[in-house]
């Protein structure tokens, strides 16, 4: 025995060393693993089922008798896609090689947006600073901030708030702006707000039960840096969707700001991503946001003033709500 | 799974125990006092299951580099230790079009502090018993899971440790062979919230404080993390060693945030007397 007690140290290092056995096993990769764990992923973790009256069971009772392991790739695609369809958000996305699947928000509202007609028309000599193309029309400064995944930084708003210090106020066009990090627009907004003031409260997905949410998180927010503007106005339509929604809400808090356009797309949800066990990945929203008034932001945040483009404008080159914007200054 | 867990360590320790019975021999003399720096650089295979990224288990081989200090007296060892992993992982049905990677990074910092017992009588081997500190901590990132992207796995460990240590003759030179074997008692948790994201939707939010905060005490039956090393030094000049490390881990966190983990480390050191 002592002979070989080296040996049988060493032979028990390696038999004990192999974790295999602790682990457990990965969940099969054929259709209907990957639809199961699509629609339970989502039955625990999306946020609106009760909030859009969607009874998800009965989603399941619909589409899973329509899975089965012998259809192709593109058929579970096509199924799981008409399946995502029933929560109408488009933070709800599914992601492979060949197609990106999202909800078009967007395609039933009038564009409200005509970038050349703008660029024409309004902009003239205007400057990109960071990522924001900004002029001054009829004395009123004026910024077209187009996604807030463009970074911005306090160098490039310290320099608006010094080309913008003689005029009348300042107009914020989110138009067609589809969103990105918040962070970007609250960098700008902090040149504008009058004071701190509760935005909106926040509450995400805590378990796998329908209502087991975390507690309610108030967001404050409040200025801060050199002041852009006293007055403002926010131009949106129906594409500003998701950061560019949650901009809007924040503004609706601060009575030196008026919101002008179209509802926003909403995107009320924060979105968070997973994968299947194919490699396609997919995103859910995760959170509810309400405004001090119990208003769900998730369908859009509507206006303070209801303007539409005109298309009689748009044939003569005028931007019917950038004009509206100006006559408020 | 806990009780398959628990089965196998028990039969380990039985069978480590009736080892050291069989060497029952005088203890050896070592009167030296002994420090020591080192190196060492190694590569690794992991594996990983973390539902906070993907239902799917992980694999990869990030390479590791370690560096610390060790004191060796007649009765008594301890080590400062500091290593870290870094490299990528991906799932077995991973395609160079549905990526399924992460990047992984992993920073451990342990203080190992060790008496020599006489229950072990031998003149080949001495056993030593002792505790250790190990300050966990590994990052995955997931660019493709969006606001998911990073989980991570923070532990604070206190953990009972062992060591048998033999000294082997070979061709007139004097290898030292140890096997060491810890297993964490009470550890502090660190994990994502249970969608692993954070409130990036409120402007004033201490992000990081907020994704620290999900944190719990374990002790050995909730989060098994065991640890076992067989190492060989080899005398070069000066005092001076070579080490070959053999390392094995596995931890299992079992909480509804579940992580299995193992990892087999290889490590070459220069060990430089001082």
């Amino acid at each position: 025995m002592q002979k070989y007690s080296s040996l049988y140290i060493l032979a028990l290092l390696f038999v004990a060393s192999c974790e295999n056995i602790f682990m457990e096993k990965d969940p099969a990769n054929n259709p209907i693993s990957n639809f199961e764990i699509l629609w339970n992923t989502l039955d625990e973790r999306y946020s609106f089922f009760e909030y859009k009256n969607v009874d998800w069971d009965s989603v399941y009772a619909v589409y899973r008798p329509r899975v089965n392991n012998e259809m192709t790739e593109r058929q579970l695609w096509d199924l799981m896609t008409q399946m995502l369809n029933v929560l109408e958000d488009g933070h709800v996305n599914l992601r492979s090689e060949f197609d990106i699947y999202f909800w078009s928000w967007y395609a039933d509202a009038p564009a409200n947006f005509d970038e050349y007609l703008i660029e024409q028309n309004y902009w003239g000599d205007y400057e990109i600073t960071g990522f924001m193309r900004n002029t001054i029309i009829d004395s009123v400064g004026y910024i077209y901030y187009g996604s807030f995944q463009s970074t911005i930084t306090e160098e490039q708003l310290d320099y608006l708030a010094d080309k913008f210090r003689d005029t009348k106020g300042l107009i914020v066009d989110l138009r067609n702006n589809e969103g990105g990090d918040p962070a970007n627009g609250w960098r700008l907004a902090e040149r504008f707000v009058d004071q701190r003031r509760l935005i909106y409260t926040n509450i995400y997905k805590n378990g796998p039960e329908e209502n087991d949410f975390t507690e309610p998180s108030d967001a404050y927010f409040e200025p801060d840096g050199k002041r852009i503007a006293e007055k403002v106005v926010v131009l949106t339509n129906r594409r500003t969707y998701s950061a560019g929604n949650f901009f809007a809400a924040t503004m609706k808090a601060f009575p030196n700001v008026t919101v002008v356009g179209d509802t926003t797309g909403g995107g009320g949800g924060a979105p968070v991503g997973w994968e299947l066990p194919n490699g396609w990945y997919f995103n859910f929203s995760s959170s509810i946001t309400y405004l001090p008034d119990g208003f769900i932001i998730e369908d859009g945040v509507p206006p303070d003033i209801q303007v539409d483009l005109l298309e009689a404008d748009r044939q003569k080159g005028v931007d019917t709500i950038l004009e509206r914007a100006l006559s408020l200054f | 799974m806990k009780k398959l867990l628990s089965i196998s360590c028990y039969l380990w320790l039985l069978c480590l125990n009736d080892s050291f019975k069989a060497f029952s021999q005088d203890l050896t003399n070592d009167t030296e006092n002994k420090r020591y720096l080192f190196l060492g650089v190694g590569f690794t295979g992991q594996t990983l299951q973390d539902p906070a990224v993907s239902p799917m288990t992980y694999s990869g081989g990030p390479v590791n580099f370690t560096l610390g200090y060790e004191k060796h007296k007649p009765k008594l060892f301890s080590s400062f230790q500091l290593s870290g992993d870094i490299g990528a992982m991906q799932s077995d049905n991973a395609t160079e079009l549905r990526p399924m990677r992460s990047s992984v990074y992993r920073i451990d910092l342990q203080y190992t502090y060790l008496r020599r017992t006489h229950f072990l009588k031998s003149d080949k081997y001495t056993l030593w018993l002792g505790g250790r500190y190990l300050w966990h901590n590994s990052i995955r990132l997931t660019p493709q899971n969006d606001t998911g992207f990073i989980s991570f796995l923070i532990a604070n460990s206190l953990k009972a440790s062992g060591l048998v240590h033999r000294d082997v003759q070979f061709r007139n030179k004097q290898f030292s062979l140890r096997y060491g074997l810890d297993l964490a008692l009470l550890s502090h948790v660190v994990r994502p919230n249970y969608l692993n994201i954070f409130d990036y939707l409120s402007p004033e939010n201490d992000w990081v404080g907020e994704r620290l905060e999900d944190s719990h005490f374990y002790t050995f039956n909730k989060f098994p993390n065991i640890n076992s090393t067989l190492s060989l030094d080899y005398p070069i000049a000066g005092g001076n060693l070579l080490r070959f490390n053999y390392q094995w881990e596995f931890y299992h966190l079992n909480t509804s945030r579940r992580v299995n983990y193992g990892r087999h480390l290889f490590l070459f050191s220069f060990i430089a007397r001082i």
